[in-house]
């Protein structure tokens, strides 16, 4: 099977010989051919030399052609400062410094740095779109509209929706309009990365990014090509919702749990990728601590309908060793069984309380320790007064990840984020502190709803 | 004097650099208006470098102290709530 294939067959959430690997490299591809980020990114030709150098080197099924998320807002009016080893950083933004929204216009190939990044994705595809499946990455609608925005937009979101749906409006022109573009230059799919979205809620994602995205996916859709949602950042809350916007694919970082992920977008015949981690592993780690990360990941995603790609682009200084690490293991180079070692958690164990035969609503709080760590101490707070309200219907237990036990807990509860509260072992609150009055009416609707 | 601190990689992935360039921002708004307050930005070259912060106890950037504790953890904070958290440590 080509490796073009490998990666749409994966795409299409249909069963491969073995995960496609698709390195998301791009200011890294600047390093890789010695230049810096802001002369790569100005650059059609070194964009076209980086990605084919990270062709050579790392063996990928598939490709970003460009990772830079701030193109549509340069050319927009944002102003952008770049700099040497990271993509460039939007630093105004137009629709919080007087600009209406009716005087923008959505950019086409001839506005900003469109033309050189449409040269080089030609050219690119040109080169290699025969031979590996190549990726053109759009500003998902919502970052886009930050962009523009600024931190504003938060409160646009309560104090004035209608206008913030008229800047989504918007922005969703722009995203069809540059996936139209990429589409045109030859690339096999289109990636809405909207990173920004992490920060909001499943309900304001429904509300004011679901419409706006599902509309861009149904354009690349009937475009007949393929199309992937990328978030970054503590993004579980809405993986349903991105799911729902119906992309062929979702992709994650390392702060959503991989089997998570796989088993809600299963559930929506939606393939799945990414996971391995950029900082502890890509940056910073060993290539043992590559080979283990990426044999994680694969060992969980599988072969049908999972991609294996790093949580964003990877960053400027990756050493080329760790990600050449992980295409030897992916080509079976290295016999990753010769990697274990023994576990430090191995002989510990926890056992989960029998929850729905208690004759209470147990509530387990996963901390690092709520006398060291203010988030967890202020947590553990409000499980202390909410369950007092409750008297002896309601215990609670905290477990600190200091102990060997707190790590099997938080494994077998599923828990990933400290502090969280789960209640009769359902993850309930996230790194999200509860009010009083919130978490009293959930303890006693467990109450109700177990009759004691 | 108030110290409100940033901390941060040298080389973030993508989501990281915008919601680091938003927090710079809100910094720079609030120091306008909190003469009184000292705004630092920490950018490290390594993630090593967090043990030796005062204050960092949930290791997730971009992380925002103030007056060494820790508010916030790889998230983007609400400009008034940090605004208010600010005033209520300038008492």
């Amino acid at each position: 099977m080509s490796a073009k294939k490998l990666v749409l067959d994966a795409m299409r959430n249909q069963q491969t010989e073995r995960a496609p690997w698709v390195p998301f490299v791009g200011c890294h591809a600047a390093s890789l051919i010695g230049v810096n980020a802001e002369e790569y990114f100005k650059s059609s030709e070194h964009i076209y030399n980086g990605v084919l150098k990270a062709c050579e080197e790392y063996r990928p099924d598939g490709l970003p052609v460009l990772f830079d998320l701030q193109v549509e807002a340069e050319a927009l009016g944002c102003e952008l400062k770049y700099a040497e080893n990271n993509p460039p950083s939007v630093v105004t933004h137009p629709l919080a410094s007087g600009v209406k929204l009716e005087d923008l216009t959505v950019p086409t190939e001839k506005d900003g740095r469109f033309p050189v990044v449409m040269e080089a994705t030609k050219k690119i595809c040109e080169a290699l779109g025969d031979k590996i499946a190549l990726y053109g990455l759009i500003t998902g609608p919502y970052t886009l509209a930050l962009h523009l925005r600024g931190t504003d937009i938060f409160f646009d979101m309560m104090d004035d929706p209608d206008y913030l749906h008229s800047v989504m409006a918007f922005c969703e022109k722009v995203c069809i309009n540059t996936a139209k573009m990429y589409m045109d230059a030859g690339v096999d799919i289109v990636a809405i990365v909207d990173p920004m979205t992490s920060q909001i809620s499943p309900d304001s994602f429904a509300e004011f990014v679901a419409p706006y995205a599902a509309r861009v996916f149904d354009y690349i859709r009937d475009a007949g090509k393929l199309s992937s949602f990328f978030v970054c950042g503590d993004a579980k809350k809405n993986i349903e919702e991105m799911c729902k916007c119906k992309p062929n694919n979702i992709s994650i970082d390392e702060n959503i749990p991989l089997e998570y992920v796989k088993e809600v977008a299963g559930k929506y015949d939606v393939s799945f990728g990414g996971n391995i981690k950029l900082t502890l592993s890509l940056l910073f780690g060993t290539v043992t601590d590559c080979i283990k990360d990426t044999k994680n990941c694969m060992a969980i995603g599988g072969t049908k309908g999972y991609i294996l790609a790093p949580g964003c682009d990877m960053p400027f200084s990756t050493p080329v060793e760790n990600v050449k690490a992980i295409s030897s293991l992916v080509y079976g180079e290295i016999a990753a069984e010769l990697l274990d070692e023994g576990n430090v958690l191995d002989g510990v164990d926890a056992v989960l309380p029998d929850y729905k035969n208690l004759d209470h609503v147990m509530i387990d709080v996963i901390t690092l320790d709520s006398e060291s760590c203010a988030p967890c101490q202020y947590m553990m707070e409000a499980v202390y007064k909410a369950s007092a309200e409750l008297g002896n219907k309601v215990a609670y237990k905290e477990h600190k990840v200091k102990d060997k036990e707190a790590v099997i807990m938080m494994v077998k509860l599923g828990v990933s984020n400290i502090p969280t509260i789960c209640i009769d072992g359902e993850i309930k609150h996230v790194s999200i502190i509860p009010s009083k009055e919130e978490l009293v009416a959930e303890l006693k609707e467990a109450v109700e709803a177990k009759g004691v | 004097m108030v110290e409100v601190k940033l901390v941060t990689l040298d080389e973030p992935c993508s989501a990281c650099i915008i919601i680091t360039n938003l927090i710079k921002e809100m910094f720079k708004e609030l120091e306008a208006q909190m003469p009184e307050v000292a705004f630092t930005i920490i950018e490290m070259q390594h993630i090593k470098e967090l043990k030796a912060i005062k204050g960092v106890e949930v290791e997730k950037m971009p992380i925002i102290l103030i007056q060494d504790e820790q508010i916030s953890a790889g998230s983007l904070p609400n400009k008034r709530y940090l605004k208010q958290l600010i005033e209520e440590e300038i008492g």
